[in-house]
C-alpha cells in the first residue's frame, strides 16, 4: 500500500469520526460543502441599551450574533453596523464614520470597533444587518448631555492642504477650512470636542468627534500647541491635528495648523454663554463648486431661529449685490454647534454650520462637497452682532482697513487708514498693497452706510469705493457694520471694539475679505509692550503659489520688536524642504511714516530666522496702527496679511504649562 | 456660479422692473459699488512672439506666480501667467525660443506694465490660464470642469 493511499484512508476515517461529532467538513468532502445561511441576527447581551456622554466612547463595543435556521452560529458573515446620519449618533473608530462592516467569528459574533457618541444629546438606534436576513439587530443608545465644567474654546482656520495620496489624493494643493470646539480641563487635556473639516473635493468630514489631545503652552509667552485627536485618519496626521497657538490673553489665541498635513491661519476663542440673535453682519470666503474663489458678505437678523438678510456675492468674478435671503437656525448642541438650514443666496444653496463663540460671535463653515450636499463647496467665516446701533455715515469714522485674498484667489494684501467725512460720504487716506513695494499710496473715495435693496433699508449694509485707484485692483468694497463695542479680532475683549467686515467686490479679487477697525490712537509711543502676532502668507515656487503661516510673541520697546515664534512651512519657503520651525527668532524695528501721527503707518523689516542662511528670512512689513493694542500689517517679500495684538494676562490658562519642546528643523 | 440663460434673463428683467419702479417713485437708493477694475475682456489683445524667458521666482512688487518674457516686434513683454500655470496634471509647457500667441490685457500697476495673459496658444493648442474675469484657474477647477464636460 502506498503512503498516499494510507494517508487518504486515514483522512476519511478521522473526518468521519469528527463529522459525527461536529459536522466537520473539508475541501475534499463532497457531502458537507454548504455554507450556513444566516437566518437571524441579534444583539449580544450587554451591548444594548447603553449610554455615554456626548463626545465620549460607549463602554462596550457593539456586537451582534448571526445564526442559521438551526440556531447554530454562522462564521465569516459580514455584518454592517449603521448609526443615524444626522442628529444624535456617533462614529466607529475604525471607519471614522457612522457605518462600519465587521465579520463574524467562529461563534457567529461580529464586534464593532469602539463607538463614540457625537456631540448631540438624545436617544437613537444603531442597526446591525446581515445579508439574507430581513430584520436587523437593534442597539438602543443614548448620548447624554455633557455636564460642561471645563472651558470650551472655539477655533476656525482656512488655508492650503498639502497633497497627500493617502488622504486627499491630490497632486496639487487644495483649499481647506475647519471649525470646531474643544473642552479643555485645567491640566490642559482635551476632554471632548467636535469639528468640521472641508477641502471641497476630497475630504468633507462633518461633526468629527475630538476624543483627546492636549494644550501645551509656555506660561510666559502664551505660545504652544494644541493637539486634537480624532478617529478620522483623513484629518491631520493619522487622525491627530496639531495647531500652533499664540495666546494674546486667556480668552483668545492666534492659531496655525502645525503638522505638515496643511497650513492655515485662524483663531481660537473662549466660548461664553449665549446664542447669536438680533442683527448681525457676516463674511464667508472659500471656493465654490467649480473650485473657484468665492466670497459672501452681508447683514441679517435672527428672531426665534428665523433668519432674514441681504448678501453680496463675488463668485469667481461674477458679482451679485443685494441678494435678499431667508434661512433658519437650528438649535446648538452642547458645544455650541448647530446648522443653518434652507439657506440659498443668489441661487446657491449653502450647507452652513455654526459654532457659538458668544452672544455676538459665531464661526461659520460651509460643508458642501462639489455640489453633492449643497451647491457651494468649502468656505469659512464669521458672524458678528451689530448691537442696538442704527448705523449712519457717522458710524464709519477714521479707521484702519485690511484685506487679503482668498487662499485660492489672487494673492493680494492691502492695509491702509482712512479719514472719513460723514456728511459728504467721502474719505481720504493712505494705503499699501503688496505691489507698491512699501510705498504709501494716497487714496480717496466715497462710502455709504446702511444701503437699501428693493426699498428695504438694511442697517449697516454699506459700501465703499476707492475712486482714485492707486491700488492694483482694489476699488469696490462691500462693508458690513458691527457692534461698536465688539472687538472683531478678539471678541471676548471688552476694549478695542467697533468697525466692520469687508468683502472685496472687485471681480478679479473674488474671495478677498477683510476688516475695518476704528483708528483711535496713532501715538507711536503706544506701540509698545508685549504682543501676539501672526500672519498668513503666499509665495511662488517654481511659478506656483504656495502658503506659509506663522505666529509669534515678542516685546516692542522704542519700536524695536524682539520675540520668537512658530513657522508652518510645508511648501518650503524658508528652507530646502518642508518644515515646522519652533523657537524662531523674530526681530525688527518699526520706522514711523513721516505722517504716522495721522495715518498710523510704519514699515518694519522683520527677520524671521527660521532656517540658517536662508535668503528668505528677511520679511518686510507695512503696519497700520488702529490703537496701541491692534495693528494690521501686510508683508511685501511674499504676500502676507497679519496683525499685532497686545497681550493681556495669561493667568488661569487651562494648559499644561510646560514650554514647547524646542525642535528647530535646520 | 453658473446659472442658466433663463435665470439670467429673469434676473435682468426683474432688476429692470425694480429699476423702473424706483425711477418712477424717485426713491433715493445707493447701490453697492460696481466693479470698476475688472479684467475687461473687451480690451483683450493678442501678442505673437518668441518666448525669451520663463520667470518662476516672483520679484517683490510683481504679480505673484509665473511670468513669461515674450519677445515681440514691439519689444519685450512681461506676461503674468498666474499662480497655477505650471501646477497639476495638465500644466502649461513652454520652452525658450518657442513661438507662441498670448491673449490678455495690458495693465499698469504702480508704474509697471504687465500683460495679464488669459490664454497661451502654441500650434493649434490653446491653454487657458484665467477666466473671463481674469481669475486664475486652479488645477482642481480644471479637473472638475473636465469631469463635468464644461469648457474653461
Amino acid at each position: 500500500m502506498s503512503r498516499r493511499i494510507v494517508g487518504s484512508a486515514l483522512a476519511v476515517f478521522v473526518c468521519g469520526v469528527l463529522s459525527f461529532l461536529t459536522s466537520c467538513s473539508s475541501s475534499s468532502s463532497k457531502t458537507s460543502t454548504t455554507t450556513p445561511t444566516p437566518s437571524a441576527i441579534t444583539p449580544v447581551s450587554g451591548t444594548s441599551p447603553q449610554s455615554a456622554q456626548v463626545g465620549a466612547a460607549f463602554g462596550t463595543a457593539l456586537a451582534a450574533t448571526v445564526t442559521d435556521s438551526s440556531g447554530s452560529p454562522v462564521s465569516g458573515a459580514s455584518v454592517t453596523f449603521t448609526a443615524p446620519s444626522s442628529g444624535a449618533s456617533g462614529t466607529f473608530k475604525t471607519s471614522g464614520s457612522a457605518t462600519e462592516t465587521d465579520t463574524t467569528n467562529s461563534s457567529g459574533v461580529a464586534t464593532s470597533s469602539t463607538f463614540t457618541a457625537n456631540m448631540t444629546a438624545g436617544a437613537y438606534t444603531v442597526t446591525a444587518a446581515v445579508s439574507g436576513v430581513s430584520t436587523t439587530a437593534n442597539f438602543n443608545l443614548t448620548n447624554t448631555a455633557a455636564v460642561v465644567t471645563n472651558p470650551v474654546y472655539v477655533f476656525y482656520a482656512s488655508g492650503t492642504e498639502v497633497p497627500n495620496a493617502s488622504t486627499n489624493g491630490s497632486s496639487t494643493p487644495l483649499y481647506y477650512a475647519l471649525a470646531g470646539a474643544v473642552a479643555i480641563n485645567s491640566s490642559g487635556n482635551v476632554v471632548s470636542g467636535e469639528e468640521d473639516y472641508n477641502d471641497g473635493v476630497e475630504i468633507t468630514e462633518l461633526d468629527v468627534p475630538i476624543t483627546g489631545g492636549a494644550l501645551t503652552v509656555d506660561a510666559t509667552t502664551g505660545q504652544g500647541t494644541l493637539t486634537l485627536q480624532t478617529a478620522n485618519t483623513l484629518l491631520g496626521v493619522s487622525g491627530t491635528e496639531t495647531l500652533g497657538v499664540q495666546f494674546a490673553n486667556t480668552d483668545h489665541a492666534l492659531i496655525v495648523q502645525f503638522d505638515e498635513s496643511a497650513t492655515s491661519s485662524g483663531s481660537l476663542d473662549l466660548q461664553t454663554s449665549g446664542t447669536s440673535s438680533g442683527s448681525n453682519s457676516f463674511l464667508l470666503s472659500g471656493v465654490d463648486s467649480g473650485y473657484d474663489p468665492v466670497g459672501y458678505g452681508g447683514v441679517y437678523s435672527v428672531s426665534s431661529g428665523a433668519i432674514t438678510g441681504v448678501a453680496d456675492v463675488n463668485d469667481d468674478g461674477t458679482i451679485a449685490t443685494g441678494n435678499e435671503f431667508t434661512a433658519t437656525a437650528g438649535s446648538p448642541d452642547s458645544l455650541g454647534r448647530g446648522a443653518i438650514n434652507n439657506l440659498t443666496i443668489n441661487g446657491v444653496t449653502l450647507a452652513l454650520y455654526y459654532y457659538n463663540v458668544g452672544p455676538e460671535t459665531t464661526r461659520i463653515i460651509d460643508m458642501d462637497v462639489a455640489g453633492t450636499v449643497g451647491a457651494g463647496a468649502a468656505a469659512v467665516g464669521s458672524t458678528y452682532g451689530q448691537g442696538s446701533t442704527t448705523f449712519t455715515n457717522s458710524s464709519l469714522g477714521n479707521s484702519v482697513v485690511g484685506l487679503e485674498g482668498d487662499p485660492f484667489g489672487l494673492s493680494y494684501a492691502v492695509a491702509g487708514s482712512i479719514i472719513t467725512t460723514p456728511t459728504s460720504g467721502t474719505f481720504t487716506g493712505t494705503a499699501d498693497d503688496r505691489q507698491d513695494s512699501g510705498t504709501a499710496q494716497a487714496i480717496s473715495g466715497t462710502y455709504s452706510v446702511s444701503n437699501s435693496v428693493a426699498s428695504t433699508t438694511y442697517n449697516g449694509y454699506s459700501s465703499l469705493s476707492i475712486t482714485n485707484s492707486p491700488l492694483a485692483n482694489v476699488a469696490s468694497l462691500g462693508v458690513y457694520m458691527t457692534d461698536p463695542a465688539l472687538n472683531l479680532l478678539d471678541p471676548n475683549n471688552t476694549s478695542g471694539g467697533g468697525g466692520a467686515l469687508v468683502l472685496d467686490l472687485d471681480s478679479v479679487l473674488s474671495g478677498g475679505t477683510g476688516i475695518v477697525i476704528p483708528q483711535t490712537d496713532t501715538t507711536s509711543a503706544n506701540f509698545n509692550g508685549t504682543y501676539a502676532l501672526g500672519a498668513q502668507e503666499y509665495f511662488a515656487h517654481g511659478g506656483v503659489v504656495f502658503e506659509f503661516d506663522y505666529l509669534g510673541q515678542g516685546s516692542v520697546s522704542s519700536l524695536g520688536l524682539s520675540g520668537s515664534g512658530l513657522v508652518s512651512d510645508p511648501f518650503a519657503f524658508f528652507g530646502p524642504s518642508p518644515a515646522l520651525y519652533t523657537d524662531v527668532s523674530m526681530t525688527g524695528t518699526a520706522t514711523p511714516d513721516p505722517a504716522e501721527a495721522t495715518n498710523g503707518r510704519y514699515t518694519m523689516p522683520l527677520v524671521v530666522d527660521a532656517f540658517t542662511a536662508s535668503p528668505y528670512d528677511n520679511l518686510s512689513l507695512t503696519i497700520y496702527q488702529a490703537n496701541g493694542g491692534q495693528l494690521l500689517f501686510i508683508e511685501n517679500s511674499a504676500v502676507g496679511f497679519g496683525s499685532f495684538q497686545q497681550q493681556g494676562s495669561l493667568t488661569g490658562l487651562p494648559a499644561n504649562r510646560r514650554p514647547v519642546k524646542k525642535v528647530r528643523q535646520k | 456660479m453658473r446659472s442658466s440663460v433663463f435665470e439670467k434673463l429673469t434676473r435682468i428683467v426683474s432688476r429692470a422692473l425694480v429699476s423702473a419702479l424706483l425711477v418712477t417713485f424717485a426713491v433715493p437708493l445707493i447701490a453697492q459699488p460696481s466693479d470698476s477694475h475688472a479684467y475687461d475682456v473687451s480690451k483683450e489683445i493678442t501678442l505673437s512672439g518668441t518666448v525669451s524667458g520663463v520667470v518662476t521666482k516672483t520679484a517683490p512688487g510683481t504679480l505673484l506666480g509665473a511670468h513669461l518674457l515674450l519677445a515681440t516686434v514691439s519689444g519685450q513683454v512681461d506676461a503674468s501667467l498666474g499662480r497655477w500655470a505650471f501646477a497639476g496634471k495638465d500644466p502649461l509647457s513652454v520652452t525658450i525660443g518657442q513661438q507662441i500667441e498670448v491673449t490678455g490685457v495690458m495693465q499698469t500697476a504702480n508704474g509697471r506694465e504687465v500683460f495679464i495673459a488669459r490664454t497661451v496658444k502654441f500650434g493649434s493648442h490653446v491653454y487657458t490660464l484665467r477666466n473671463a474675469h481674469g481669475i486664475d484657474i486652479s488645477p482642481t477647477a480644471r479637473e472638475l470642469a473636465a469631469k463635468r464636460g464644461e469648457s474653461l
